[in-house]
């Protein structure tokens, strides 16, 4: 460990600094909760207007604005996606890692050149295609773009660290392909795993771009969606929109309370280890 | 150089798809199966209009709906759309194959030129254009065959007085042509400088709905008509020039502040009393009485060329892939009919009412607007490329509102990105 | 090859097989599509019309295009480097001086706004920035500055924008840097420590040195999303005032699925995508000429 004169001027203008930047980073966060509890009609709000523990807005947006689907839309639209991207970036990493594909590289490499398309790129025929095969408005169509070239990447990574001996001395001891696959290579890498899934967590539920367009039906709306298109309604009353707001976030960050290392451990190897 | 090869690679692989894509069938759209004796499903879009806290429009609809559906041995299959993207959300339900098979349409220009919306005519008797007032003012496709049955005709763009302020600043007499109007936001904002005088939509989420109160009441008042007898877009005239003089000079005399170009929600501050004057829609009156707000209101101003307004016309249609065409005229006929639009008008949303047999009056001083000045109420038609016009249009117009743009810029600019971008 | 090889390279076509094709058909066979449509006039309702080059005429004469090719530019120019020395320099602090409890809270905090959506962001950011009433205003007149009209005014609602976008993504990027300075062995700074290296001569001369693969790597995803930035101009200011903080994404986005030109929004999405892939080359090349 290397030490530090602690009570130095440049350290202690530096913790007034970096507090005061977390600060800023919750504060308006905050504010947004405290807002969802208040019972204003205009611009000006007072704390007064302040109630904790007045739920009116939140049963505002479940009794009259239908909340409840928007936020089940959501939690299924992340549940598959989340499997999905689980499934299909594990084999698909397993397989460019271990195994002699013919030609791997330069497969490999147009799989990355895909995390450089920007998304409008992709959407709008994604979009055709979609409405071509009537998937519009379908969980099909909301989960599809989640599954990409990064968890393939991420994973790739991951499965570097398992030592091609286990696998092969499995194969000499008769191992099935399967069973090597789901018993060997999987466990090794689920923390890798559970990373991804949280990652994927997080985009699922805050994708707004692609929702907007996918589900033209308001019943297919994701929460993120459903928060968006309620400034129509209320712009001066900013209650219920803060209640809605603050749905949509409380979610991951109940999420981010209790696996806070999986978050946090995954972001810096995704970043880190590329 | 891995990765340019790996794209060439990739490209090679999609065109064989491609191939693959274009050589599929047309989508085959599933035949309703109306032999067996089933009753016939019908898919009606409707916009929510309750914006208060009476019956839903989801509640209202049902139940009257239900004495169609037994009448005609038919299932009336009920969306209420809310107004997000309402145009977005018309289109691409009308272009998907599980979309409306009756739909309320605000922006139709579009829709009918891409062949979305079935002609009515053939549905249509000579007592339905007597029976239904404002039929004539529907939108017809380029072979002049009607393709919107107006519901909801009316809604014109009025004056609303907050006679509070007035009083408190002195003013007793409502004013009538610009000038006096200008006046009038003069002293308000001399007696109270913390609230807006007159507020104004510049920074509504999209163009259509900003100039719908900002614009076009003062174009109107100036003698502009939207197009000319081709239906080309005609706002490269005098009139436009006029009007944006007008609306400017709200900025030079320090009536519009800068916060006027993010102003999204100018009902709020009337509702607040944080507006003294607003120009909007009649079907606001009633939250401004909710709200306790002690209104006046008058049709408009006498412009240059005259007392004049803008109102609108929102219609049903049927949509082309609609298989029972006469069925779904039949519920056109019933939803627009005394028996619905009677109660409709009472306890979700007034509006002038639509057919000779109604029994339904706005209250007023609306009912009298009706009566005397029909004629200088305009609608604004749909034309092609109205919703992005109407978007550059407003961004422009907030251009000049910050002093960025003169008002023949404005005209200049919107016109040149109208023909060069938008109808090129 | 041998049997054996064969054998375990056909588990490997089996393992990547649905993988690869579910990226083809979706995400690879979309970007030759959207390419074909950019010389078409197409509103879905009836099929595609050959244009050839004629909307890719029309997107260099666009003055609201060029308008929003600026600020998108500019977007990028604000976040980008704020973001990545904002986050190497809290990051740097938090893991050279406060390698402790309060250092792994404040961490966490940091990361708290990189949960919240964009539209959750934008929503609260929209009520703290009001010109009357706002939170931002409130404080500031404590102070008898203001009242200031922050996203009424194209350049300021511009930077509003691009400062709310850094503050929602600023905690991911300290999270990666954090950990690439731990990373860093702790030999390496031991023995900067003893060289009698000040603080700042570490951080620029060893620390920075060698982040350079993981800046490098974020930089670029960094401009890669910035560029695309959709979600909070669509929520905060809706591209306005005066066009002021309109970006390409938000035009494509207007273009293809408010107005259904899909020929034309499609010409413009291929030029972000040049976009993208130009300035990624001028990087890359920065980043190599630099070593």
């Amino acid at each position: 460990m290397i030490r530090h004169e602690r009570r130095s001027v440049r350290f202690i203008v530096g913790l007034i600094l970096v507090t005061l930047f977390a600060l800023m980073c919750v504060i308006p966060l905050i504010y947004m909760i405290l807002v969802s509890f208040a019972d204003t009609s205009t611009m000006y709000i007072q704390w007064d207007d302040i109630h904790l523990f007045d739920f009116s807005n939140y049963i505002y947006l479940f009794q009259n604005r239908d909340f409840a689907r928007p936020i089940l839309n959501s939690l299924i639209v992340v549940v598959i996606s989340v499997i999905l991207v689980d499934l299909v970036s594990c084999t698909m990493a397993y397989g460019f890692e271990k195994k002699p594909i013919p030609g791997k590289k330069p497969l490999f490499n147009m799989v990355l050149a895909t995390m450089m398309i920007p998304t409008q790129v992709v959407f709008i025929s994604l979009y055709v295609m979609m409405r071509k095969w009537g998937l519009l408005n379908t969980y099909i169509a909301l989960v599809i773009p989640l599954v990409g070239a990064f968890g393939v990447f991420m994973m790739r990574q991951f499965m570097q660290s398992v030592p091609n001996d286990f696998i092969e001395a499995a194969q000499i001891d008769g191992c099935s392909e399967i069973h090597i696959y789901t018993r060997i290579v999987l466990p090794m890498v689920k923390p890798a795993r559970i990373t991804l899934a949280v990652f994927t967590f997080n985009s699922a539920w805050n994708a707004l771009l692609w929702p907007l367009i996918a589900a033209t039906k308001d019943e297919m709306n994701t929460l993120t969606v459903a928060t968006s298109s309620l400034t129509s309604y209320f712009a001066t009353n900013y209650g219920p929109e803060m209640a809605a707001a603050t749905l949509s976030f409380i979610v991951p960050f109940v999420l981010y309370c209790f696996m806070q290392k999986q978050f946090v451990e995954g972001i810096a190897l995704g970043g880190v280890k590329g | 150089m891995k990765k340019a090869l790996a794209i060439i690679l990739a490209a090679i692989m999609c065109v064989g798809l491609l191939a693959g894509c274009g050589s599929e069938p047309a989508p085959t759209t599933s035949g309703g199966d109306t032999a067996s004796g089933d009753p016939v499903e019908l898919t009606l879009w409707l916009p929510i209009y309750q914006f208060g806290d009476g019956i839903s429009d989801e509640d209202f609809w049902n139940g009257k709906l239900d004495a169609f559906e037994e009448a005609n041995n038919c299932v009336v299959n009920l969306e209420i759309l809310s107004w997000s993207d309402y145009a977005t959300q018309i289109y691409t339900g009308l272009l998907s194959d599980e979309g409306p098979d009756v739909v309320y349409v605000t922006e139709t220009y579009d829709l009918i030129d891409a062949g979305l919306l079935a002609p009515l005519d053939e549905y249509l008797t000579e007592e339905d254009y007597e029976k239904y007032i404002y039929l004539d003012q529907g939108a017809y496709n380029s072979e002049g065959q009607l393709c919107t049955f107006p519901m909801m005709a009316g809604n014109p763009c009025v004056i609303f007085y907050n006679m509070d302020m007035l009083e408190a600043a002195g003013i007793t007499e409502l004013p009538t042509t610009w000038d006096e109007f200008m006046d009038v936001c003069l002293t308000l904002k001399e007696a109270n400088p913390d609230v807006w005088p007159f507020i104004s939509s510049w920074g509504a989420t999209n163009g259509v709905s900003a100039m719908l109160a900002g614009f076009w009441p003062f174009f109107f008042q100036a003698g502009g008509t939207v197009l000319d007898e081709e239906g080309n877009l005609n706002l490269d005239s005098d009139a436009t020039l006029e009007a944006l003089t007008y609306i400017n000079s709200f900025k030079e005399n320090g009536i519009f502040d800068d916060s006027i170009v993010s102003m999204d929600d100018p009902n709020g501050k009337f509702v607040n009393g944080e507006a003294a004057i607003i120009i909007n829609g009649t079907g606001n009156a009633s939250t401004f009485t909710e709200a306790g707000i002690n209104w006046q209101c008058q049709l408009g101003l006498e412009g240059p060329a005259g007392l004049a307004t803008n109102m609108s016309v929102d219609s049903l249609a049927i949509s082309s892939y609609c298989e029972e065409k006469e069925l779904a005229a039949e519920l056109i006929k019933y939803i627009t009919s005394a028996e619905c639009m009677d109660d409709y008008h009472t306890e979700i949303y007034g509006m002038p009412s639509l057919t000779t047999d109604a029994t339904y009056t706005e209250p007023e001083p609306f009912q009298s607007m009706y009566d005397d000045y029909a004629d200088v109420m305009y609608a604004v038609p749909s034309y092609e490329g109205s919703a992005s016009f109407a978007d550059v249009f407003q961004q422009n117009v907030q251009g000049m509102l910050m002093g960025e743009m003169t008002p023949e810029e404005v005209i200049s600019e919107s016109m040149a990105y109208y023909y060069d971008q938008i109808v090129a | 090859m041998s049997p054996l090889l064969r054998r375990q390279a056909g588990y490997g076509v089996a393992y990547i097989t649905p993988g690869m094709l579910i990226l083809l058909v979706f995400c690879i066979a979309p970007i030759f599509m959207t390419l074909y449509y950019s010389f078409t006039e197409y509103n879905l309702a009836q099929p595609p019309d050959w244009l050839s080059l004629e909307n890719y005429e029309k997107v260099f004469t666009n003055s609201q295009l060029r308008k929003a090719v600026v600020n998108t530019v500019i977007y990028v120019i604000i976040t980008v480097p704020i973001q990545t020395l904002l986050a190497m320099f809290v990051a740097n602090f938090l893991a050279e001086y406060l390698n402790n409890r309060y250092g792994r809270f404040l961490r966490s905090i940091i990361f708290i706004p990189t949960l919240a959506s964009y539209v959750a962001a934008a929503t609260v950011w929209k009520v703290i920035l009001a010109s009357r009433g706002g939170l931002l205003n409130e404080v500031l007149g404590i102070f008898g500055i203001g009242p200031i009209n922050w996203l009424g005014e194209p350049t300021l609602a511009l930077i509003c924008v691009s400062l709310v976008a850094v503050w929602k993504s600023v905690g991911y990027f300290t999270i990666i840097f954090y950990a690439g300075i731990m990373n860093i062995s702790v030999d390496v700074r031991e023995a900067a420590l003893v060289d009698g290296a000040t603080p700042r001569q570490r951080f620029w001369k060893i620390t920075v040195p060698q982040l350079k693969p993981i800046i490098y790597l974020n930089v670029t995803l960094g401009i890669i999303w910035s560029f695309q930035a959709f979600d909070i101009v669509y929520k905060l200011t809706g591209g306005g005032p005066h066009n002021g903080t309109t970006t390409i994404a938000y035009i494509i986005y207007t273009y293809a699925f408010q107005d259904f030109r899909i020929g034309y929004a499609s010409a413009v999405a291929i030029l972000l995508l040049l976009v993208i892939l130009v300035v990624h080359l001028i990087q890359q090349h920065f980043f190599e000429g630099d070593d």
